[in-house]
Formats: structure tokens, C-alpha cells, sequence
């Protein structure tokens, strides 16, 4: 059970208590609060603030003399939370606790969102206390169940709930959020556990210990061990480093190592305990408080970046930075450099249109280059030290593309230091430093931490490697464990060498092994050891040899599951098959939903499988991209409403069934509003000077009013977002009633969605809402949500199989795991070399080979890729399905390697003895929009080619005409600038190609209007702008040119049009159509249906020979002939008429595209469009 | 602290670290706690201040005190002339830093060792309310302000002599033990008030203040 509830039931059952011997219904709080204090025995004390018993703080817990003191001034409301806060701390720790306005906030999220700079929270015992003292303080107050009634029974909103309990409103709309958008917790069985246990005692076992357990809720003091687990428990004298394979009971030896030492006198607070993730820090922090709850809250457990932190604040003088550190992760960090890079004048790494693209490959060199603690400086040593001794023009142009990363490093840490900021690289890099470099704090370190434990050693980066030689010095008291066959964390620069290179770093050291596997039957310890046989990792370690406890215990006559691999035809199949195993294991051999997991190597294949597995009536727990699902889309456009004046957002909001406004109406609405030069929240006001709206659209816009009628775009996301789902709108009621296989997870994407909002402080220009809406943009482009898709703590036991990629499964174990996919090029995926590769001499690998080496780099690849498929496969209990289809779409896939090295290239099962479950439809079919007057005599190719790119966008911003939102960033100003000169060039009639000057005036002219004026890098985008206009003006230096004449195709659906950019005639028989591009030629090919289309009206006014078509591209001048084959041009002209069909039948299908779609003006509202029919003036 | 304000045992403490290792390393003092389990924590915390202290450039120092260098022909640590000196010298860190450390430098406190029930006893009978038995537990009133006849009467409740009440309420403000704090900021402990203020801001009614206050 999840410790959080442990905690909620004590509080619940004090509750129950206290209200028995409460007369009123309902108890106000401080009615609650006063039973609760003198049930314990306690007086609370009002206290004036700045009283000298509140030591500065809100509240004391004082159990000397029992007592709770708090402060007079704080709000009656906040008062009876800070209270309980403290009755929370009488109930669950020992000590008297001096606690903060923040630590007393009892509206806290029970779990940091994992996104940004909250990744790096503490996870000290103090955080843990004061975190279950809030959940304690919520659930003492207003129990989940309680809050779940007020709101859905009696229809009570938050602020009527907060006035009639005299609570804080925040508390109460924290616990609506828990017990509405969470799954109730499981049935109430057991009794909560006793606060104190007896010392534990590790003793000689009877029997071998069981696999890999949580320790009980009544805990018991004793730990016994296997003998491999005691010897490594009982190490002493020297550096350990112990190699634990899968399921071998490593975190249990970590926890015996802890207790051992605290049993052997060792004072907790010289412990630490350093892990690789929050969730391994929690679990360690828990279990050792099970056992030891005295001692625990001393050790310091985290992760190494978390410990970084802490060294950094405390000796922050010492590294120039401020005592409270901003964080900035990658977003933060393209967002302060995406327009600065003009100034950086960057050949190699430029990208007009998305400089966080660009920015994104660098950020991840130079983070790859902290992992190796390498400084700007360093890197341009590096950089320039390769780029003297290239020898071929592709020696050269790598060299010169890694000092442009350098320019790019030195600016960006110029820039963090400047705002007294760091990354998550600089958490290990300036701590190391810190160490390295100043013996006085070195020393205290080692003097304060003198026992260190490390798990997950293989995950550990050289800068780590370093940072920990600093803490543990010659590492006498240093134990670290990890398995090198599970390092799945090389594009961290994680690498299994720090494990061989482990007797260097701290000689003297000795390695053990546990020997014992808990978790898998025989059969999967056979597969696991098979596969380890043939990894590339193996060659620098020990055989694995593990023993199967399983094995050694079971009856002779109990079944066995060997692994099983599927074959079929094509990936619906495939998916049929795997549902078809799930239910099978379910209905035949008891196999719970809830303990068995799908794992992909991929999130693009976790989303086939979710899909495909819903379709098929299976719940499953996958969130998939979080601001991708529609229910948190609905909320980005409400904030997106509340923070644009001209309603782009309603495209979608229209669309809530309550709401139910018609496609036509909102037109109507949009263009009114627009004409009476009205923002949208004043035209919800002044409904009756919108004429022409129908009856129903009348009533779904006063309702829309009413629910914001409070929304202001200067409040917090937050405030916006929980006023409106917890006290105006009817949304969450209509969403939790209404039943349906998704609902529990639409809940727990709200839910994950609204903790983020809650905790995300995003940094740029706007309103509150502007900046977080600029935020998921940037996170959703640069792939930066990833942990967003983890399921939340309190949802883990929702019924439901288990998605996850291989990398999200580490860790965990299943009865059965389902690994499908397992095909060439998807598992072990394509190598795909670095965009910015590391200087020569930045990393060296164990074997010597110079990390710039591709085949290095390939080779580090597959072997990564093996020890993922390696901790897969060690994922399972009992049962390990494979699955693989023959074909994908019209591609034939070959088995995966894999297969032939767990010998199973040849498939156990021949024909499936388990029927597939088809999905009900094979393909959702998408709306079809109707449209009045779509008579498209003739369509602009332009159009055809922004259909094309994307339907959805099209029809938004074509034919419906939607206002989109996009920031206008620098560059984009610039290119409208240049475009809106190329646009007057077009519309010149006849004659010479002008001179630079008059073309420089009209730049002028467009620059102040429309250009970046005014910017503080104006100067460089202007000169980007201005070499751009000089190359337009080489390009053309002597030559005529004619008027503009679009080029048509006549097609059965309709004519295109198309319009070139130039018409310059070349002879008398001869004209050259040009068409110009602000970019560089880069890969770019004119192969698009567009360009079929100008060939094709070309050919059809000049014939084959009498024009010459031509891409030129501004920046670098290049040009690109187009010159299509025969069959070429007819394909296009073909898919032209095909588009131009659906176009006219009202179809049009959003087109995603994880590049594409983050940059699209209609982000948040895709693919909504509201019903209706919308009638279109008829196009000329 | 001078060497006959301090705890002799916790002297030896430190003064056995001091003199068996330069520089301090986690093993030598490994050994030390070792030795002395009862000041685990006075010894790491006094370890780490040691060489924070003493490491550090000329000039900079911790919390903005500053300290006087020490000459290289006074810093040799096994001379324990220098090691009363080096205590001094902690002890100043402490006092500037914070409560918690000073308490360790006080005298005994005599409502320490009370349970709830007996320290309740014990303001019943003197007539005081939690709250100012709180503050006189934790040195918040004045020592002078304190009339004489409730210091006796205090002391009779507590069973030890006036002068150990007078020498507790005169030693710094304290914060009870088993304090946590948030890890961005350090505690501080309040200021002392005077005993009328304190009287003002207890629970007691009208009356109960009044005799208290006219007490002399």
C-alpha cells in the first residue's frame, strides 16, 4: 500500500474518534481540532506573531509541556490546518518541530510533479515529515470520501465547502482533487501500523530470505538474509562494490547494510544513502523508517543531484550563487537562448524557423559534455585542438560544428551564471568542483557523511564517479551496488566502465555478488542467463550466475511457464494477440491486469499498444502524452481562452457537451466580436449585441460566461483552472459521472496534469497563463514531458495493465510481462549518431576508443540497447511473452537478433492456441465536417499544399478562419519582414530586377513595421535579414522580369492554381519560374505534390522545354532544379486530385506530427471542431 | 566558553580528537565517537566547524563572523595549550550561530528531566499557565525581571536550589531538544522578554496575572 495511506487512515480513524464525542453536524475544523487536542491532552495557544515561544515560525509542537502554539494573526481558516498540521506531527513523530508557513501548507501535492527543476526535490526525512504532517492535516479535516460527497452528492463547490468547514479553500480543492481525479484507495483491511518498532536484529537465516519484498506494514525488526546478502551487509574495512543481478534482493541488502551499521553503533547521521532516482530515494527513506523510526529521520538519503543541491546551497558563497538555487531545465534554457543565437552568427547549426530545435541538440552536448565535467573552456580547447588536426573537409566541418557548441556553451553558462542559476549538469559539476577545490569543505563532507551507499553504480557518469571519490575519499566506508548489465543510461554518459574502473578509483576495494534470484521462476532466470551469455557488457565481468530460488522451492509437479514468442502477420494481429494473452492469463491462470505490463521500446509503440488494448476492452494504465489527451487540451484552452483576447480557444470549448455551441454560431460570434473590436470574455458579457446567434448557442455562451465570469488572465493557472473545475462548472461532475472504460485514466491525466500546473513556475514575458501555455509547448517540442507519462503513486493499483517503455520498467517486476515488437530496427532500435558529437578527447570509453568514433559510439548503442532488452526481460515473475509481426503496413520486418540469442528465432508455438481479440472497428472513422458552399472552382496550390501538410490546420485557419496562437518570436518577425519585400517584388510589373537600395528601403519600411524592431539583437537579425536581401539581389543582378501569370492544372475535382515567386525570361523560347526560400538548401528536395503542380502547369503552358523551374534558396544561394519524371509528376497530380476530393467531401483529418504539431497556432484546440454545419461564401 | 564553564567530559571530547589527528580525518574521528558515544554529535558538529573554520581564506568566515587567524606557531593542535584556545574559539561560533549549539555550553536545565504531568504539577503549584512555564523552561524571560519569591517557589516545586533557577534563566534562550528545521533556514531561537511581558501574553486570567505581577 502506498505509505501516503497509511497515513490517511490514522487520520481518518482519529477522526472517527474524536466525532463520536462531537454533538454538532457537521464539525466546524476548530470544533474538530479542540476534540482532537483534548482527547491527547493538549491545549492550543494562540500566540502574537513575533512571540519568542514561536522561535519564528507558525506553529510549534511543544509535547514538554503539550501544547500547540501557533500564530494569532494567521486566518482563522489557515489557522485550524497549521494546527493539525502539528496534531499530525504529534500523531506520527517524535520531537518537538518548529514548522513554517510552507511546511504548514496542507494543501500541498502529496508528490513533486516530475517535470523541471521539482525533479530535484529533497527527499530528506525532514521533507517526508513535514509532507505526511500536511496529508495527516487534509484528511484530519476533511477525509477524501467526505469531500468526494460535498462536491458530487450535495453539489457543494470548493469555496461553499471551505466557508461551511472554515477551512483554507486551497486545502479543499486539494482534496477534491485527490479523492475525484484519484482511485479510492484499497479496502481498509488492515489495522494502521504502531509508531515505534524495537531495534531490529539481522540474524543467520533458517531459510533463504523471500524475493525482493516491501517490508509489511507491521514491520517486523528482523531482516534475514541469504548468506551472499549477509556477507555483503556485513562488509567491513574496505570499498565494496557489489554486483547484484536482477531480483536478487538488492535494496533489501541495502536496508540490512543500514541497519547493520546503525545496530553496530554507527551514528544514522553519518550515513548516506545516495540513489538514482526519487522513487528508489522514497522507498529507501520509507523502509528504513518502518524499521527504525527513530533513526531514520537522520540518514540522508537522495540522489546525487539532490545532494549536489545541497552542498551548492549550503556553500553557495563559496561558487558565487545565491542561497536559494533556481534550477533550469532544458525549456528554461531555450528559452534564454532561442533569441539570443543571432548573435552567435552559427553556420552549421541554424534552423530559422525553430531555433529550439537546433538549441535542443546542443543543450544535450553540452550536458553530455558536464556528465564529463567539461567546461566551456575546455570544450573550445577541445574543439579547436580537433579542427587543427582535421585533415578531410568532413574532419573539418565536424570540427567546426563542435566549436560552434562551444560558442554556444560558453554563452549559455555565461548566461546561467550571470542569473546565479544552474542546470542539472552544473548540480554534480559545481559540487564536484566545490570538493575538488576547496579542502575545508572537502574535509567536512567526509567528516559529516562517513558511511556512504551508492545504488545503481552502473548508472553512475564519470562527473558522479568523481563527485563521489571527493565525498568518500579513499572509500573505506564505501559501498556501492549495481549490476553493469542494466546500464540503460549511456546518453546520460553513464557507463559500465565506472564499475570496472572501480578497484582504481578506490583501491583496495573488494567485490561480492548475490548469488540468489527471488523473483523469477526457473525458467525466466535460464532466459535472463542465456541472453546475459551473449551481451557485449558480459565481456568485462563474470559469468552471470544466478541461482532461482523459485526453482529450489517449488513442488516438482507445479507448472512451468517457459518463454513463448509470437509470430503474426502484420501489427494489428499482433496487438490482437497480446490482448488475447492478457485475458487469457487472466481468466485461465489468475492473472490480475494489474500484474502484468506491456513494455515497448518506444513511446510512438506504447501508444499503438494503448490504443489497440482499449479498443479491445482492456484497461490499461498509460498516459501517454500527457498535454496530447483531450481532457487536458480542454483545460489548455480554457487558459488559453482566459489569456486571449480573440477567442481562438473556443474552438474547442464550444465543443463541451455542455456547452454544445454550433460550429456555424461560433463563427458568427468570433466575427462580431472581432467587428465590435470586443475581447472574448466582454463579448460573453455582452451576448445581446452578438445578433444572430441561435437560441442554443445563446444558452451555451451565458453558461460559458457564468463559469468564468471570476477567470482573470493575471491569476495563476492554478486559480484559474481549480476555480472553474471545483466551483463554477459543471466539467469534473459530468466527467466522473459519466462512466466509461477511459474515465479512470482521463481522471488521472487531470490529475497529473493539475499537480504540474500547480508546481510549474515558468520564467518569460505574459500573463501567468501566457508563459505556462509557452511552457508545454516547449516541452512538448523538445520531448522534455517524458516523466509527465508515469503514472502517479496513488493510481498505481487502478485495475489495469501496465504500459511502459523498457526504461520506465527498471526496477519494477510483473507476474506476466508482454514485450511485442520484437523486430529489426524496433528492438534493438536503429543507432542514430549524435547531431552534435563530442570533441575528440571528451570521453574516452574503457576500451580507449575515442567517443567521436562512430563505430565507438554504435558500439556503446547496441550495447545499451541489449542491457534494456536484458532488464525487460528480467522484469518478469513467471510469465514472458514476445510478440512480433511479419509485416508493418506494406514493409516486411525481420526478427530482431534477440530472438536468435535467446533461441527463439524459431517460435516455440506454431499456431496460436489463443484466438486474437480483434478490435470492433479496425479504423475510427474521422468526422467529416459539412460544409455549405465548398464549390472549389479553384484552389490556390498553396492551399492545397497547407491541406496537404495537415487537413486539421487547414480547415482552422483556411475555411473556418480561426485566430491561432503563436508567440511571434524574433525570427518569425524577421521572416515576415523579408516576405512582405518578396511580396512586393511579385507584384512589380515588368522590368529590371531592382537595385539593392530601392529593395533595402522597402526591408526598412517592412522592419519597422513588422521586423523585430527594436529587439535587443536587432542588430544580428537585421544582418541576417540584410544578407538574405543581398543574395536575393546576386541572384538576379542583370536580369528582367515579367509580371506574375499563375500556372493552372485542371482536374476532375477542380482546378489548382499555382503562383510562382519569380518570372524572369531568359530568351525568346526560354523563362525561368522561380521559387525563393529564406533558408539554406540543407537536404532539401523538391519532391512535394507542389512542386508536381508547378512542373505540371509549366509543362502544360511551355511545354517539355520551355522553362526552366527553380528552388533558390536565400541564405546560401544554392538552388535546386526541379525536374520531375514523367510518372513522377503524374503521381502528384494524382494525390492533388485525391486531396482536392477529400477536401470537397468536408474531410479533414488532423495530421500529427511531434515536430509539427508543438509549433502549430492550434496546439491546444486539436482536432476538436464543434457540430454544425458551416456554410462558406462560394470561392471565385 | 571557558574551560570552567564547560562540560569536563565533553572538554575531553574534543580535546581527544584534537590531539589524535591533524588533519581531523573521518576515521580519527570514527575513533573518537567511538570512545565517547554520548557526544556523537557534539563532536561531528565541532569537527565540522573545526575545519571549516580553520580552512578557509583569511578573511572569510562563516555567518559573517570573523575569527582571528591563527599564527602557524600557535595552530599545532596536539599542544594542548592551543587546544582550551581552539575551544574558545568554537565556542564563540556557536554563541554567534545559534541557540541549539549554546545549549550545549549552558547549565543544566532543570525542567528537563519533568515528564508532561510533573511539569504540569509544577505550574499548578506555582500558578503559572503552559505558556509561561514554557518560556521558563527555555530561558525566554529576563533573569532579572523574575520576582525573587517566584524563583523560590520554583525552586522548592523543582527541588533544587534558587541559584540553580537564577543561573538557568540567566544562561541564552534555548530550543528544546529533538528540534527539526526546514533545511533552508536555521532556527532561531526567540528573544527573552521581561516577565511582565510574559505574564501579558499567557493564558491566565485577569486575576492570575494580577498575582502574579504584584508578587515581588
Amino acid at each position: 500500500m502506498e505509505a501516503l495511506e497509511l497515513v490517511r487512515r490514522r487520520a481518518r480513524s482519529k477522526r472517527r474518534e474524536v466525532l463520536v464525542n462531537v454533538d454538532e453536524e457537521p464539525a466546524t475544523s476548530w470544533q474538530l481540532i479542540d476534540a482532537c487536542c483534548r482527547r491527547q491532552g493538549y491545549d492550543v495557544f494562540p500566540l502574537a506573531p513575533g512571540d519568542t515561544l514561536l522561535n519564528g515560525a507558525e506553529a510549534v509542537l511543544d509535547r514538554g509541556v503539550e501544547a500547540i502554539f501557533f500564530n494569532a494573526e494567521v486566518a482563522r481558516d489557515q489557522a485550524a490546518a497549521v494546527v493539525a498540521h502539528e496534531l499530525g506531527h504529534l500523531e506520527l513523530h517524535e520531537g518537538t518541530l518548529v514548522c513554517s508557513l510552507e511546511d504548514t501548507d496542507a494543501s500541498t501535492p502529496d508528490e513533486p510533479t516530475p517535470a523541471g527543476s521539482q525533479r530535484v526535490a529533497s527527499y530528506g526525512v525532514r521533507e517526508r515529515q513535514e509532507l505526511q504532517a500536511n496529508v495527516y492535516a487534509r484528511e484530519l479535516l476533511l477525509p477524501r470520501h467526505e469531500a468526494r460527497r460535498l462536491f458530487l452528492d450535495e453539489e457543494l463547490g470548493a469555496s461553499t465547502i471551505a466557508a461551511r468547514c472554515q477551512l483554507p479553500l486551497d486545502l479543499v480543492r486539494q482534496q477534491l482533487c485527490e479523492s475525484l481525479l484519484t482511485p479510492p484507495p484499497p479496502a481498509e483491511s488492515t489495522p494502521p501500523p504502531a509508531k515505534s518498532t524495537p531495534p531490529p536484529v539481522i540474524s543467520a537465516p533458517e531459510a533463504p530470505a523471500n524475493s525482493e519484498p516491501n517490508l509489511p506494514e507491521s514491520a517486523t525488526p528482523e531482516l534475514s538474509l541469504d548468506p551472499f546478502q549477509r556477507a555483503a551487509a556485513e562488509h567491513d574495512g574496505s570499498p565494496l562494490l557489489l554486483e547484484a543481478g536482477p531480483g536478487t534482493g538488492k535494496t533489501r541488502t541495502l536496508i540490512a547494510r543500514i541497519l547493520r551499521l546503525i545496530n553496530s553503533g554507527v551514528d544514522p547521521a553519518s550515513i548516506l544513502a545516495l540513489t538514482f532516482s526519487n522513487k528508489a530515494a522514497r522507498e529507501i527513506t520509507d523502509r528504513v523508517a518502518d524499521v527504525l523510526p527513530h533513526q531514520a529521520p537522520t540518514i540522508w538519503t537522495g540522489t546525487l543531484h539532490a545532494f549536489g543541491l545541497e552542498l551548492l546551497r549550503q556553500h553557495h558563497h563559496l561558487v558565487r550563487l545565491d542561497d536559494t538555487i533556481r534550477i533550469y531545465d532544458r525549456s528554461d534554457a531555450i528559452a534564454l537562448l532561442e533569441e539570443a543565437l543571432p548573435a552567435l552568427g552559427l553556420k552549421h547549426h541554424q534552423n530559422l524557423y525553430e531555433p529550439a530545435l537546433v538549441l535542443r541538440e546542443m543543450l544535450v552536448a553540452i550536458s553530455r559534455a558536464k556528465d564529463e565535467l567539461v567546461d566551456a573552456e575546455a570544450y573550445q580547447a577541445l574543439a579547436a585542438q580537433m579542427r587543427a588536426q582535421a585533415s578531410t573537409d568532413k574532419e573539418r566541418q565536424t570540427a567546426d560544428k563542435a566549436l560552434e557548441v562551444a560558442k554556444v556553451y560558453e554563452m549559455y553558462q555565461r548566461t546561467l551564471d550571470w542569473r546565479k542559476a544552474v542546470d542539472f549538469g552544473d548540480l554534480i559539476m559545481k559540487s564536484t568542483r566545490l570538493l575538488e577545490s576547496h579542502t575545508a569543505v572537502r574535509t567536512a563532507v567526509r567528516l559529516r557523511h562517513r558511511h556512504v551507499l551508492v545504488d545503481e553504480y552502473q548508472d553512475v557518469n564519470r562527473a558522479s564517479a568523481r563527485l563521489l571519490q571527493q565525498i568518500a575519499a579513499e572509500g573505506r566506508r564505501l559501498w556501492v551496488v549495481g549490476d553493469s548489465r542494466q546500464a540503460i543510461y549511456r546518453f546520460r554518459g553513464a557507463s559500465a566502465s565506472n564499475m570496472v574502473r572501480f578497484g582504481d578509483d578506490f583501491p583496495g576495494a573488494e567485490r561480492k555478488v548475490l548469488g540468489i534470484n527471488y523473483r523469477s521462476s526457473g525458467e525466466i532466470v535460464d532466459t535472463v542467463t542465456r541472453f546475459a551469455k551473449t551481451m557485449r557488457v558480459s565481456d568485462q565481468m563474470l559469468d552471470l550466475q544466478l541461482q532461482s530460488h523459485h526453482r529450489a522451492t517449488r513442488r516438482p509437479d507445479a507448472p512451468s511457464y517457459p518463454p513463448e514468442i509470437r509470430i503474426l502477420s502484420d501489427r494489428e494481429q499482433e496487438v490482437s494477440a497480446v490482448a488475447a494473452r492478457i485475458v487469457e492469463l487472466r481468466d485461465q491462470q489468475g492473472v490480475a491486469l494489474a500484474d502484468q505490463a506491456v513494455l515497448c521500446r518506444s513511446n510512438a509503440q506504447l501508444n499503438r499498444l494503448s490504443l489497440g488494448l482499449e479498443a479491445r476492452g482492456l484497461p490499461v494504465l498509460h498516459l501517454g502524452s500527457l498535454f496530447e489527451r483531450d481532457e487536458v487540451r480542454d483545460m489548455l484552452s480554457l487558459l488559453w481562452l482566459v489569456s486571449d483576447a480573440r477567442g481562438g480557444a473556443l474552438m474547442r470549448i464550444a465543443a463541451f457537451p455542455h456547452y454544445a455551441i454550433p460550429l456555424e454560431d461560433l463563427r458568427t460570434y468570433l466575427s462580431k466580436i472581432r467587428e465590435l473590436k470586443l475581447s472574448t470574455m466582454d463579448g460573453l458579457d455582452q451576448l445581446d449585441k452578438i445578433a444572430g446567434l441561435s437560441p442554443d448557442a445563446v444558452v451555451g455562451f451565458e453558461r460559458l460566461n457564468q463559469e468564468l465570469a471570476d477567470a482573470e488572465r493575471t491569476s495563476t493557472p492554478w486559480e484559474i483552472l481549480a476555480h472553474y473545475l471545483f466551483d463554477t462548472s459543471v466539467y469534473l461532475r459530468n466527467l466522473i459521472c459519466h462512466r466509461s472504460p477511459r474515465q479512470p485514466m482521463q481522471c488521472v491525466a487531470l490529475y497529473q496534469f493539475l499537480n504540474f500546473v500547480r508546481q510549474a513556475r515558468p520564467g518569460g514575458r505574459g500573463y501567468p497563463p501566457t508563459r505556462l501555455l509557452d511552457k508545454v509547448r516547449r516541452l512538448v517540442l523538445l520531448a522534455e514531458e517524458r516523466d509527465l507519462r508515469q503514472i502517479p503513486a496513488t493510481a498505481l493499483h487502478l485495475d489495469g495493465v501496465k504500459l511502459m517503455t523498457l526504461h520506465g520498467s527498471k526496477g519494477l517486476e510483473f507476474e506476466a510481462v508482454h514485450i511485442p515488437a520484437m523486430t529489426t530496427s524496433s528492438l534493438p532500435s536503429n543507432f542514430r549518431p549524435p547531431r552534435c558529437p563530442p570533441p575528440n578527447g571528451m570521453v574516452t570509453g574503457a576500451d580507449g576508443l575515442e567517443a567521436a568514433d562512430r563505430e565507438a559510439l554504435r558500439e556503446s548503442h547496441h550495447a545499451e540497447e541489449e542491457c534494456l532488452f536484458f532488464v525487460g526481460l528480467s522484469r518478469s515473475k513467471t510469465h514472458l511473452h514476445l510478440y512480433r509481426s511479419r509485416k508493418a503496413g506494406a514493409v516486411q520486418r525481420n526478427p530482431s537478433r534477440f530472438l536468435t540469442a535467446l533461441g527463439l528465432a524459431t517460435p516455440r508455438v506454431h499456431a496460436d492456441t489463443v484466438a486474437p481479440i480483434d478490435s470492433p472497428m479496425t479504423t475510427e472513422p474521422d468526422v467529416l465536417v459539412a460544409i455549405d458552399g465548398l464549390g472549389l472552382q479553384s484552389t490556390p496550390g498553396r492551399d492545397l499544399a497547407a491541406y496537404e501538410r495537415c487537413p486539421r490546420r487547414y480547415f482552422y485557419s483556411h475555411l473556418f478562419g480561426l485566430p491561432g496562437t503563436l508567440r511571434v518570436g524574433a525570427f518569425l518577425k524577421t521572416h515576415r519582414a523579408i516576405y512582405e519585400v518578396l511580396d512586393w517584388l511579385k507584384a512589380k510589373p515588368a522590368g529590371p530586377f531592382p537595385e539593392l537600395d530601392e529593395i533595402t528601403t522597402k526591408l526598412e519600411k517592412a522592419w519597422q513595421r513588422v521586423g523585430p524592431a527594436g529587439h535587443a539583437f536587432e542588430y544580428q537579425y537585421r544582418s541576417l535579414a540584410d544578407t538574405i536581401i543581398a543574395n536575393l539581389v546576386k541572384a538576379h543582378d542583370g536580369l528582367q522580369l515579367d509580371p506574375i501569370e499563375p500556372l493552372t492544372v485542371a482536374l476532375p475535382a477542380g482546378t489548382v492554381t499555382v503562383e510562382p515567386d519569380l518570372w524572369i525570361p531568359l530568351s525568346q523560347d526560354r523563362t525561368l519560374i522561380r521559387l525563393l526560400k529564406t533558408g539554406r538548401k540543407g537536404s532539401f528536395k523538391a519532391d512535394d505534390t507542389i512542386y508536381g503542380l508547378f512542373e505540371a502547369g509549366a509543362r502544360l503552358r511551355y511545354g517539355l522545354d520551355g522553362f526552366d523551374l527553380e528552388v533558390l534558396h536565400l541564405t546560401d544561394r544554392r538552388r535546386t532544379i526541379v525536374n520531375m519524371s514523367v510518372q513522377r509528376v503524374i503521381n502528384r497530380i494524382e494525390k492533388s486530385q485525391r486531396l482536392l476530393f477529400d477536401m470537397q467531401a468536408g474531410a479533414f483529418p488532423p495530421k500529427p506530427d511531434p515536430m509539427t504539431c508543438p509549433r502549430c497556432p492550434y496546439f491546444f484546440v486539436c482536432p476538436t471542431i464543434p457540430r454544425g454545419t458551416l456554410t462558406l461564401e462560394p470561392s471565385s | 566558553m571557558s574551560q570552567k564553564n564547560s562540560s569536563p567530559a565533553l572538554q575531553d571530547a574534543f580535546q581527544d580528537l584534537l590531539a589524535n589527528g591533524d588533519p581531523l580525518d573521518a576515521t580519527i574521528l570514527e575513533a573518537t565517537i567511538h570512545r565517547y558515544p554520548q557526544f556523537t554529535t557534539e563532536l561531528t558538529e565541532f569537527a565540522v566547524e573545526w575545519v571549516l573554520q580553520d580552512q578557509l581564506p583569511e578573511g572569510n568566515s562563516l555567518e559573517g563572523n570573523s575569527l582571528e587567524r591563527e599564527t602557524p606557531e600557535d595552530s599545532h593542535l596536539a599542544d594542548t595549550s592551543a587546544v582550551p584556545a581552539a575551544l574558545d574559539r568554537f565556542r564563540q561560533q556557536l554563541d554567534a550561530r545559534d541557540a541549539a549549539s549554546a545549549r550545549r555550553h549552558a547549565p543544566p536545565n532543570p525542567f528537563e528531566s519533568l515528564s508532561p504531568a510533573e511539569l504540569l504539577d509544577v505550574a499548578a503549584t506555582v500558578g503559572l499557565d503552559k505558556i509561561l512555564l514554557a518560556k521558563l523552561r527555555d530561558r525566554r524571560i529576563v533573569a532579572d525581571t523574575l520576582p525573587a519569591s517566584l524563583s523560590q517557589d520554583l525552586a522548592s516545586a523543582l527541588q533544587v536550589p534558587a541559584a540553580v533557577i537564577n543561573a538557568h534563566l540567566a544562561a541564552p534562550a534555548s530550543v528544546p531538544a529533538g528540534l527539526s528545521f526546514k533545511s533552508t533556514g536555521h532556527p532561531e531561537a526567540g528573544s527573552k522578554e521581561s516577565f511582565t511581558d510574559a505574564v501579558q501574553r499567557s493564558s491566565l486570567d485577569d486575576e492570575a496575572k494580577a498575582g502574579l505581577l504584584t508578587r515581588e
